[in-house]
């Protein structure tokens, strides 16, 4: 498991991302590395038309696909593992990365606008992605959230007064719409 | 000026965009012109020629007769085109900045152009062609509520902080080398010219043959090369004094202002609340005599004569006066009493390894393709220069907060100091990749609301994994103060 540092006392608790985001993930495990497959493939072809190797490289390019995909399928536990976001009253922080780690912290006030969106695979599972815009671009992004949740939090992000703590939720409503 | 009815802009309007036009076709005409004198018979370029001259004409024309602008109440509309109608109406109090220049075809007409820039940032809103310079101004003070000078370029100063003599723009042009840019163009040119791969080049070699230089000596070549080199410094000197020529920099009613061009004259206000980070940066050139640059990255700017929002504050100053200009870009926050930390010297091994890995990677191409001893010296000059160049790079790199702003300090060949105040962090990232965590060091990143991409934020390299946690949370809880409190300005 991933240490955790311990951040200013009092403030409140790393919330997880939902678990469902791990099957689209294993689903962009393989997706993903198909923009690369694809062109990779077209000129390995090209390639092999014009000259004898003694590799053949269409099997090298597939090869790298299927390892790409199965080391990120593979990474996906570890991946949600690290992932963590953060919603108080002052800040919005996310917390993500294996290898290369990332945190970032945006403060309240300076959200501008916030969307949500969601691919395919996601809207399918009911899930949505919560993205966060200050006057200089993208901030932040949390994804793996359930369509409710990211509705809830950019109702409460967009609010202009002080509202109540995202963090200790209250109960919501039953998972799996 | 009448409510309620479209005015048109002065008739001349037609003649600049036309050679707006031809200057933005510039690099197709000239190819254009060079392949008439490389083609064969029956190439049509003649009539290409003259159809784009025709649609560059009709453009123009359409342009004037369709656009017309008024104000209404506390808006001001603008109307353009001919098969799409396109009106855009934009609320007088949005208007940050009304900014008049004129290129040299403008001078010579006496005209002027008015350019309205509102927060939005990406550059100007609406642009008012050509206007004769009283209605400019009319149009100005009715837009801003605020009186205009009888003179354009004459508006009252309150203060003139800088102002370029030629020595320094001079120098300016000196020390940036633009031969690159000049190279780059000249093979360009070369490579796009049609009628023939090599046609130039041929005629080229074909000219000195004729002139009895069958196999030209080494030093032809050397002396050629050269002279394209001093070509290049002159041609640089001489665009750096046409560009900027009698540049100041001044404040009027709490705004920076800024007037330059031989030219094309600009002037431009600059209000110091959309100032977001103030960046000096210096060849290593200018560092042997103390001079540096001044920019000053801003929120909503202009990207017709400087690239987004990065604003120039000084082509170049002299290292005793550049604190009083960052001072006066910063609304006055205090660089002067910095407590500057180096980063650790370990930061070495993160970046030399990558190019360390290229030098062996180099070295290994040339050893396999021709000798294996030319491999390993070219390797071994590689790793001894880009550790000494990463060595000294690490030495410069520091860092410095105090209660108002973060400053940034970094770079071998091209120093650069950076400041951002406090109040204007918009987002704070901590990253690490696997290496840098193995040394225990952290990337802190600071983003600003500047609109230019590469230049929105303040990177602090391979600092201490406990400096970057620490950094990053002062930074942020005092930003967020900060805000908070000038929570009207942004």
């Amino acid at each position: 498991m991933l240490e955790m540092p311990q951040q200013s006392p009092g403030a409140a608790p790393w919330t997880k991302l939902d678990e469902k985001v791990k099957r689209v993930w294993r689903w962009g495990a393989f997706i993903g590395p198909l923009f690369f497959l694809v062109p990779g493939l077209g000129i390995a072809f090209a390639i092999e038309r014009k000259r004898d190797l003694p590799v053949p490289l269409t099997f090298l390019v597939v090869g790298a696909y299927v390892l790409i995909a199965i080391i990120s399928f593979v990474l996906v536990d570890k991946k949600f593992d690290a992932w963590r976001y953060r919603i108080t009253e002052e800040d919005i922080a996310t917390r993500s990365g294996i290898f290369w780690r990332n945190k970032r912290y945006v403060g309240r006030h300076r959200v501008q606008h916030v969307d949500v969106t969601a691919g395919p695979i996601q809207r399918a599972l009911g899930l949505a992605e919560i993205k966060v815009y200050v006057a200089g671009g993208e901030a932040a992004s949390i994804p793996g959230l359930t369509e409710h949740e990211a509705e809830r939090i950019r109702q409460t992000l967009l609010r202009q007064d002080k509202v109540p703590p995202v963090a200790p939720a209250p109960p919501l409503p039953p998972q799996g719409l | 000026m009448i409510e309620g009815e479209f005015l048109r802009v002065h008739p001349s309007t037609v003649l600049i965009a036309l050679v707006e036009q031809i200057r933005r076709m510039l690099g197709v005409i000239i190819i254009l012109v060079i392949s008439t004198f490389t083609a064969r018979e029956g190439d049509p370029n003649e009539i290409l020629f003259g159809a784009l001259g025709f649609i560059a004409v009709i453009f123009a024309a359409v342009q004037y007769f369709s656009f017309g602008y008024r104000v209404v109440g506390d808006h001001l509309e603008t109307r353009s085109g001919i098969l799409g109608r396109h009106v855009r109406i934009v609320p007088l109090a949005r208007i940050q900045n009304v900014n008049i220049t004129r290129t040299w075809v403008h001078r010579i007409l006496g005209l002027v152009e008015l350019q309205i820039e509102t927060a939005s940032g990406a550059g100007a809103e609406v642009k008012i062609g050509a206007l004769q310079e009283p209605d400019a101004h009319r149009l100005k003070e009715q837009l801003t509520g605020i009186s205009a000078p009888s003179e354009v370029f004459a508006a009252p100063v309150q203060a003139v902080h800088y102002r370029a003599s030629v020595r320094d723009l001079i120098f300016a042009g000196m020390t940036e080398n633009r031969a690159f840019v000049i190279v780059a163009s000249a093979f360009g040119l070369i490579a796009f010219t049609p009628g023939g791969d090599d046609a130039i080049i041929d005629a080229l070699v074909d000219w000195v043959k004729g002139h009895g230089y069958d196999a030209m000596p080494w030093w032809v070549y050397a002396l050629g090369l050269l002279a394209f080199f001093l070509l290049g410094w002159i041609l640089s000197i001489i665009f750096t004094l046409v560009q900027f020529w009698g540049f100041e920099l001044s404040e009027h009613d709490g705004k920076l202002r800024r007037q330059y061009g031989l030219i094309n004259t600009f002037e431009n206000v600059v209000p110091r609340g959309r100032i977001q980070i103030v960046r000096s940066t210096q060849s290593f050139v200018q560092s042997w005599f103390g001079y540096s640059k001044l920019h000053a990255e801003t929120a909503g700017s202009f990207v017709l004569n400087e690239q987004g929002g990065k604003t120039l504050l000084a082509p170049l100053v002299l290292g005793k006066d550049q604190a009083d200009l960052k001072q006066l870009a910063l609304s006055g926050r205090d660089i002067r009493h910095l407590d500057w930390h180096a980063i650790p010297r370990r930061a070495f091994w993160v970046h030399w390894r990558w190019s360390a890995l290229v030098g062996l990677a180099i070295g290994a191409g040339v050893g396999y393709r021709w000798e294996w001893l030319w491999g390993a010296g070219v390797a071994a000059v590689w790793l001894l220069l880009s550790a000494w160049g990463q060595a000294m790079a690490v030495r410069r790199s520091a860092f410095a907060v105090n209660d108002e702003l973060v400053a940034g300090r970094k770079g071998w060949l091209l120093h650069q100091v950076e400041y951002l105040p406090l109040a204007r962090i918009q987002a704070v990232n901590i990253d690490s990749s696997p290496f840098q965590r193995r040394l225990r060091l952290a990337t802190v990143t600071l983003t600003s609301a500047a609109v230019s991409p590469s230049g929105r934020t303040v990177v602090i390299q391979d600092v201490e994994e406990q400096d970057a946690e620490e950094l990053a949370d002062r930074v942020f809880r005092l930003s967020q103060e900060q805000a908070r409190d000038e929570k009207s300005e942004v």
